[in-house]
């Protein structure tokens, strides 16, 4: 958005924020916000109750910049920020409370690049409807356990920065993406087979 | 990079750098994968197996709704002008508490000059070119009437807010931010034969209008809004982003919910504030409970819960609470006594 910060990292334009530019608190609101809204829209399925935890999050920051501590990874600092005032908030709307165990954090798949390994799936209507049987089945883990794979797949987490979002031990959390990638390992197991079926 | 043997897919897939060259493929990691593949038969099947998993893990992202970013931003601009206090206490405590420990060592004392020196040279820069908004506020029972840069006119009423952008030239889009209750006269302006839109943002909704007359009140967790004369258009900040379309004497009420009503009502009783006036239609007095607590900080207390569902019709100064309760009293023979901030309503004895 801005030249001056263009070479900077998100924790550089953190410690810029911290000690009184305006302008790196701009910025880190411009770089962070779809990450964040994403992650807050998949928490509670509501635009609005997103928007009024961003807007109290950076108010808190804006306000308490000289107070804040220094950022490892800004990123997970604020998401895991964020899930707290998402579920915490004491605010009396019905609406900012999370939304209901199916809801959030769905997969829907990726369209494999031209080329790759996976190409050739798409032109296979039998791959596809097994493809998406497969998601059905996914979209149907305990969303805590889809919230960890979003977590460590789309925030760039590490385990223990998981751990400290969700507020688990990280021997939850191991367990949880572990038992989600083997249930989906299984389910894609059986896909080749159907596949190796019926192409013979 | 750790590369060692992975037990299964599900631990490949799991894997922080494998994920990385699944996601965003560079010529170095692509190298250091393919090499990690080759090294024996197996790997070759993990890896497409863990490759075929995390394609599978990309979540259904909702579309981000228009606005949205530069909407939280406007709030936020709001937000933080109206409530400077706590930034000015923290930056207090910066300067007062550590000097103590910083005077003992000279190096200290130096960087504690520096940093002086570039907090001034920030302020400067800060005040000089970042353009800043302008805010008009209004404390209790106080009513401002005022022109904007386009000849458009607001009345603000009590314990309410206005902020609108100080570089606003008019000839793109004018908008202002409301927190309160506001009347709007808003004049008709065309750059190049095309209408310039008007738009007051509010926590629930954004209004747009071309030149009309209207009154937005943004109490009580809620956006509503009373036409007058001319057409206005809502617009919910929401994922369907509704819009509604208003006309003359309609009156309409937006939630944080996202949910809204639209009621026919004689604008007149919902403006007359601004004319210094209260007119009720058949409020109940819990409403005028609610007119009073909203402009006039003063709580209303209903010793009989009963009393607060009686209907009022009548009008009376806005400036006059004292009035307003004389007559609430005496149209009900009910008994009102008023203190420095709270109203007492009971049953005579």
């Amino acid at each position: 958005m801005n030249a001056q910060y263009q070479q900077l990292s998100n924790e550089q334009v953190w410690e810029m924020f911290r000690q009184g530019d305006d302008g790196a608190f701009g910025e880190l609101y411009e770089r962070l916000f779809n990450d964040l809204y994403r992650y807050g829209y998949q928490l509670s399925r509501n635009h609005l109750a997103v928007q009024d935890c961003l807007h109290d999050l950076f108010l808190y920051l804006h306000q308490h910049r000289s107070t804040i501590g220094a950022a490892q990874s800004v990123k997970f600092y604020l998401m895991r920020a964020l899930r707290r005032r998402m579920a915490h908030t004491s605010h009396e709307q019905a609406h900012l409370v999370l939304s209901s165990d199916d809801e959030g954090f769905e997969f829907e798949g990726i369209i494999p690049p031209e080329g790759s390994p996976e190409d050739e799936w798409v032109a296979n209507d039998a791959a596809n409807e097994q493809q998406r049987t497969i998601l059905g089945y996914v979209n149907q883990l305990p969303k805590r356990q889809r919230e960890a794979l979003y977590l460590l797949y789309y925030g760039g987490m590490t385990h223990t920065q998981i751990a400290e979002t969700m507020g688990v031990k990280i021997e939850t959390v191991y367990a949880f993406l572990h038992r989600a990638m083997e249930f989906l390992r299984l389910h894609l197991l059986t896909l080749l087979f159907v596949l190796w079926f019926t192409a013979s | 990079m750790q590369q060692q043997s992975y037990s299964s897919a599900s631990a490949l897939a799991l894997d922080a750098s494998f994920q990385e060259w699944v996601q965003h493929p560079t010529p170095e990691n692509a190298v250091r994968w393919e090499q990690w593949i080759q090294q024996e038969a197996s790997h070759q099947q993990l890896a497409d197996e863990a490759r075929r998993m995390l394609l599978l893990l990309k979540p259904a992202q909702a579309d981000i709704p228009d606005h949205a970013r530069q909407h939280v931003w406007q709030r936020l601009q709001a937000s933080i002008k109206i409530q400077p206090t706590v930034q000015k206490a923290s930056v207090l405590t910066l300067v007062t508490n550590p000097f103590q420990r910083i005077y003992r060592t000279p190096s200290y004392r130096w960087a504690a000059v520096a940093a002086i020196v570039v907090v001034l040279m920030g302020g400067a820069y800060w005040s000089f070119f970042m353009p800043r908004d302008t805010e008009v506020a209004t404390t209790v029972a106080e009513i401002k009437t005022l022109t904007l840069p386009d000849g458009s006119t607001v009345v603000l009423n009590a314990n309410s807010t206005l902020t609108y952008d100080a570089r606003w030239d008019g000839t793109a889009e004018r908008s202002v931010t409301l927190s309160g209750e506001a009347f709007f006269k808003v004049t008709k302006q065309n750059v190049q034969g095309q209408g310039v839109k008007f738009l007051v943002r509010t926590k629930y909704a954004t209004v747009e209008v071309l030149g009309t007359q209207f009154n937005v009140n943004t109490r009580r967790e809620r956006t509503a809004v009373v036409l007058n004369e001319g057409r206005v258009r809502l617009v919910s900040p929401t994922a369907n982003s509704q819009v509604i379309d208003l006309r003359p004497g309609e009156k309409i009420e937006l939630t944080a919910q996202g949910s809204f009503t639209k009621t026919p009502v004689n604008p007149d009783v919902w403006t007359s504030w601004k004319d210094n006036k209260l007119i009720f239609n058949g409020a109940s007095l819990h409403d005028v409970a609610q007119l009073l607590q909203d402009n006039y900080n003063v709580t209303v207390i209903f010793e009989d819960d009963e009393l607060a569902n009686l209907n009022f019709t009548g009008g009376v100064p806005a400036n006059d609470l004292d009035k307003l309760v004389r007559v609430i009293a005496e149209a009900f023979s009910i008994e009102v006594t008023r203190t420095e901030q709270t109203i007492v309503v009971r049953r005579k004895r």
